[in-house]
């Protein structure tokens, strides 16, 4: 059983806590508001999407293709593509040649609109994150994205990916069982792990395997034998990768006995979802999962059995078991504290707030996706991301310090703006290498418009600017939430001091550059 | 600022160590420190006596390289029966026997084959092939069996394995991302996408004060959070998943020495690259620039073992008339700048590199004038250190395995000699099992 948190324990550190675990972290006044509430109440508002604050920056456009609104101009190429189908002329028929070029035309023009429809997925989800009014279902949306992986690259119909998106939103805080069943006939899924065309004379092995060791039991709790007769029960499922309709056909299903993990009998998908949750292996390896997430990278064992049995109690109910996990006093632990090395979108949504900014302009925030690795619907592999650590390499350490920079200094600091357009190129430079000197008032305006605008004033309202200690002090639980080192506290203190001499008040360029040192740090990259 | 760390930070620069600098740093950097002062004074004797520790160099052919139409098989009907738009005619070929020939557009690995600096492997593949691009490289980088997977990959294992004590830099990836082929449990080497960002931006290289302040934050701290990090218990045994960081201390400990790595790799790579010595003209293609990269990085002196480069485009589904050709002449280009540096430093003899790719491709062309992915094809190691000539037979044109030819060396065959008689490892613990060696090198 895991222990309940004592009311005295409750403080704006573990507010905080549970604000960056259970959603994607907050400015000092939300994480005040969720300390107002009391922990139960600030669980249950995480919970239930009620929080009592909403972001300042405004919540994305749906493009409007993600609700299923038809698109004439693709209707259209599908219907040709639909009618060529099954037309397959004989090899030297000359009217064959046409067809296939006319094929290709129409998939390239299909491929043309995926491309699209892809960025402005990434950019409507990104945004979404940055925004939403229930931080933690889009927390849950992201575990089971990484979880049960599918990928744009494979893929590759963005429709498609949304769908699965909108599915682990829907369902994510249910009955994980149940999302395990429908993973066997979601469209993107079906297509990613090859379940489209496997059927009773040749089954495909590929989902039945992954099933096994990375969504449910992990490698060594099931057999090579398990696999087989696993796949055999997912026989059957029928995509139609144009409309994206699933259909049963009984006459590719495998229908004879299977034996799996010691349960024989004309088993079919669903049976062997249910063979596997009927284990307490599949609690446990889900528990771990979760607390990988939201707590920490190698979990203690007897925490992982606690969760596993919250899971078991709950029937495999996200919500009920977030829930426990988020009153327990084992959440709140110390050693837990700030503990996890921040993805790259929890670094980037957090940064977002803590520096107050109106928006990450688009281009930047792919290009922060992909320098920092992770970007959202392309995973690396079926694996997900594998987090913890590899997050964390030289060049993506320095990458965070300067998209650090980028975001808190650029705005204001037109020479260190240069100095990184300079550095990075295109990108960042479109259109401005002509005129390069930063006094320009043109290219000060590009530079604006380029470089997001943190709210300096509501991070250090004027009497901060004048009193290094309290500046130091509220920039410290703005963007850590938890005391620094002695040291480093020594050395932010000595920099604004030194900006501040004799009665002079920091300035905002400075005040950036004092942020940028700030987060330019190993303990930023933790939460 | 305290005077003694501007001190630390010039001798962070020039790798001299100084006795009153030892006194004042934190152990961790003392050894640190030592460990690169010992490697700078080992690689300074290396040039000195020639006996210089060996430098492989990977270039990856991102895509799936058409094999058939690089070495051709311009001897075999069957060659021009299955390609009849794309085959390389007879005459443009350079016959190495009656049997193939280099595709024009290779003409320096020609010369080196001419030159005795070659050494071609025919057919390299691995069972069960997979045609999954993404799959297919994981399959290489990580050098397992095709049915499975690996947390890390071959190169990395053979830094946590064979290169202890080595500084960060004993791998150098020239990739945004770190290939899977260097993800490592210990010692995963460095990756760096454009050495001009690979460190700290400030608009002010002078601003010493701002500078300063950044170096102190990125130091392993002394007075450690140690307290919060109390062991919470027995650990979860038997997940893999996981990367080991069981508290707050730990997650500090492990970025406060990537912070560190980051800053010095930075330091040095900076100065490396700003003093060279070269005016060999590279193609301007990034596998141009990054072979440069590399050679002023082995011309500077670095102690790396291992560096890696990518090229892509070899995804020739359409119309690979045009494109096979550029690509290849592109990396063919690239490697003659290359070399002709790397023999003008004196490095010849202790460099080798190797080309891969993840597949090769059909047999047999598609109605696009391209070709499908497909399996084996061969590799190319260049060098001073190679024993010339080529290894394995061409792989038959007709006795195919689902419209591919079979492959006849496991690529795992080529990485454990590179192991063994190149990189001075141990393939079997690298490699997690025995395979054939080849007579690949002089030193053997």
């Amino acid at each position: 059983m895991l222990n309940r948190l004592p009311t005295s324990s409750w403080s704006q550190t573990t507010a905080a806590h549970l604000l960056n675990r259970a959603g994607f972290g907050g400015a000092p006044e939300h994480v005040a508001a969720l300390h107002e509430l009391g922990c139960e109440q600030a669980v249950n508002a995480l919970l239930d999407g009620k929080l009592p604050f909403t972001s300042k920056q405004s919540a994305p456009i749906r493009p409007d293709w993600l609700d299923g609104e038809a698109d004439p101009e693709e209707e259209e190429i599908k219907n040709k593509l639909q009618a060529l189908r099954g037309k397959r002329p004989k090899a030297n028929d000359p009217s064959g040649v046409k067809q296939a070029e006319e094929r290709r035309k129409l998939q390239r023009m299909i491929r043309q609109i995926a491309n699209r429809r892809s960025a402005e997925l990434n950019k409507w989800w990104f945004e979404t994150l940055c925004t939403t009014k229930h931080p933690l279902n889009e927390k849950v949306t992201l575990f089971w994205h990484g979880h049960f992986v599918s990928s744009l690259e494979k893929v590759r119909t963005p429709r498609l990916m949304f769908e699965q998106n909108e599915l682990f939103r829907k369902m994510g805080m249910g009955d994980s069982r149940e999302l395990t069943r429908r993973m066997a006939r979601n469209p993107a899924m079906m297509i990613y792990l090859d379940l489209s065309n496997s059927r009773a004379e040749k089954p495909n092995e590929n989902y039945a395997r992954e099933l096994l060791e990375l969504f449910t039991l992990g490698e060594g709790h099931y057999t090579e034998t398990d696999i087989k007769e696993a796949a055999r029960a997912f026989t059957g499922m029928r995509l139609n990768r144009l409309t994206g309709e699933v259909n049963f056909s009984p006459r590719n299903h495998d229908n004879s006995s299977k034996t799996f993990l010691g349960k024989t009998g004309n088993l079919g998908a669903d049976d062997i979802v249910e063979i596997i949750f009927s284990t307490d292996r599949a609690s446990e390896f889900l528990s771990h999962k979760l607390l990988r997430y939201f707590v920490i990278d190698t979990p203690p064992d007897d925490l992982v059995n606690q969760l596993a049995a919250e899971l078991r109690r709950n029937e495999f109910n996200i919500h009920k078991t977030l829930r426990a996990l988020f009153l327990s006093a084992e959440f709140y632990a110390r050693p837990f504290l700030r503990g996890r090395i921040k993805s790259p979108v929890e670094f980037l949504t957090q940064i977002s707030q803590h520096l107050e900014l109106d928006r990450i302009p688009d281009q930047l925030a792919v290009r922060a996706q992909r320098d920092l690795g992770q970007i959202l619907f392309r995973p690396p592999n079926v694996a997900g991301w594998p987090g913890g650590k590899l997050w964390i390499n030289t060049n993506t350490l320095l990458n965070r310090y300067n998209l650090a920079g980028v975001l808190s200094r650029g705005h204001d600091d037109p020479d260190y703006a240069m100095e990184v357009i300079s550095l990075t190129g295109k990108g960042m430079g479109k259109g401005m290498s002509k005129n390069r000197n930063a006094k320009n008032s043109k290219v000060r305006e590009a530079i604006a418009k380029r470089f997001p605008r943190p709210d300096f004033t509501t991070i250090a309202p004027d009497p901060l600017r004048s009193d290094p200690e309290k500046l130091i002090e509220s920039l410290t639980f703005r963007f850590f939430q938890y005391p620094v080192r002695k040291d480093d506290h020594e050395r932010f203190l000595s920099f604004a001091r030194t900006k501040s001499e004799s009665g002079k008040t920091i300035d905002d360029t400075e005040l950036a550059e004092l942020i940028h040192l700030m987060l330019s740090t190993p303990y930023y990259q933790l939460t | 600022m305290t005077p003694h760390l501007s001190t630390r930070r010039k001798f962070l620069r020039t790798g001299v160590l100084g006795a009153a600098a030892t006194a004042s740093v934190p152990a961790f950097l003392e050894r640190t420190f030592a460990g690169m002062h010992n490697a700078a004074a080992a690689s300074a004797t290396q040039f000195a006596t020639g006996k210089d520790s060996p430098i492989f160099v990977v270039v990856q052919l991102a895509g799936g390289n058409d094999g058939l139409n690089t070495i051709v098989p311009w001897g075999h009907d069957d060659y021009y029966t299955a390609r009849k738009k794309i085959a390389i005619p007879q005459n443009e070929v350079t016959v190495i026997d009656d049997e193939i020939g280099f595709a024009p557009s290779i003409p320096f690995i020609r010369e080196a084959y001419d030159n005795g600096e070659m050494t071609l492997v025919q057919g390299v593949g691995y069972p069960n092939p997979n045609r999954s691009h993404f799959r297919s490289t994981e399959i290489w980088e990580q050098a397992t069996s095709s049915d499975r997977t690996a947390r890390t990959g071959w190169l990395g294992r053979y830094f946590d394995n064979d290169c202890q004590g080595a500084d960060p830099t004993v791998g150098i990836a020239l990739a945004n991302q770190q290939p899977d082929a260097f993800a490592a449990e210990e010692k995963q080497g460095i990756s760096l996408s454009a050495p001009e960002l690979y460190k700290w931006i400030d608009n002010d290289e002078e601003h010493e004060s701002r500078n300063n302040v950044f170096e102190q934050l990125n130091e392993p701290s002394s007075d450690s959070m140690t307290e919060s990090g109390a062991s919470t218990g027995n650990m979860t045994a038997g997940t893999v998943k996981d990367t080991g960081l069981k508290s707050a201390a730990d997650s500090l400990d492990f970025l406060e020495h990537t912070a560190l790595d980051a800053r010095v790799s930075s330091d040095t790579i900076g100065q490396l690259i700003k003093k060279s010595n070269s005016r060999t003209v590279y193609p301007n293609t990034p596998i141009g620039r990054n072979l440069q990269l590399i050679s002023r990085m082995i011309e500077g002196g670095l102690s790396t073992r291992v560096y890696y480069a990518s090229h892509g485009g070899f995804d020739t589904h359409t119309n690979q008339t045009g494109s096979h050709p550029i690509r290849l002449g592109q990396l063919d280009d690239s490697l003659r700048a290359f070399f002709k540096d790397i023999k003008a430093q004196g490095n010849f003899n202790r460099v080798v590199l190797m080309t891969f790719s993840e597949f090769g491709r059909r047999v047999n062309e598609n109605a696009s004038g391209g070709t499908d992915h497909g399996a084996a094809a061969p590799l190319f190691l260049l060098g001073g250190g190679i024993k010339p000539g080529v290894v394995g037979k061409h792989p038959s044109l007709t006795d195919l395995h689902q419209g591919d030819i079979k492959f006849n060396v496991d690529f795992r065959s080529v990485y454990a000699s590179v192991l063994d008689n190149w990189l001075e490892g141990s393939s079997e613990a690298v490699l997690g099992g025995k395979f054939p060696k080849l007579d690949l090198f002089k030193k053997a």
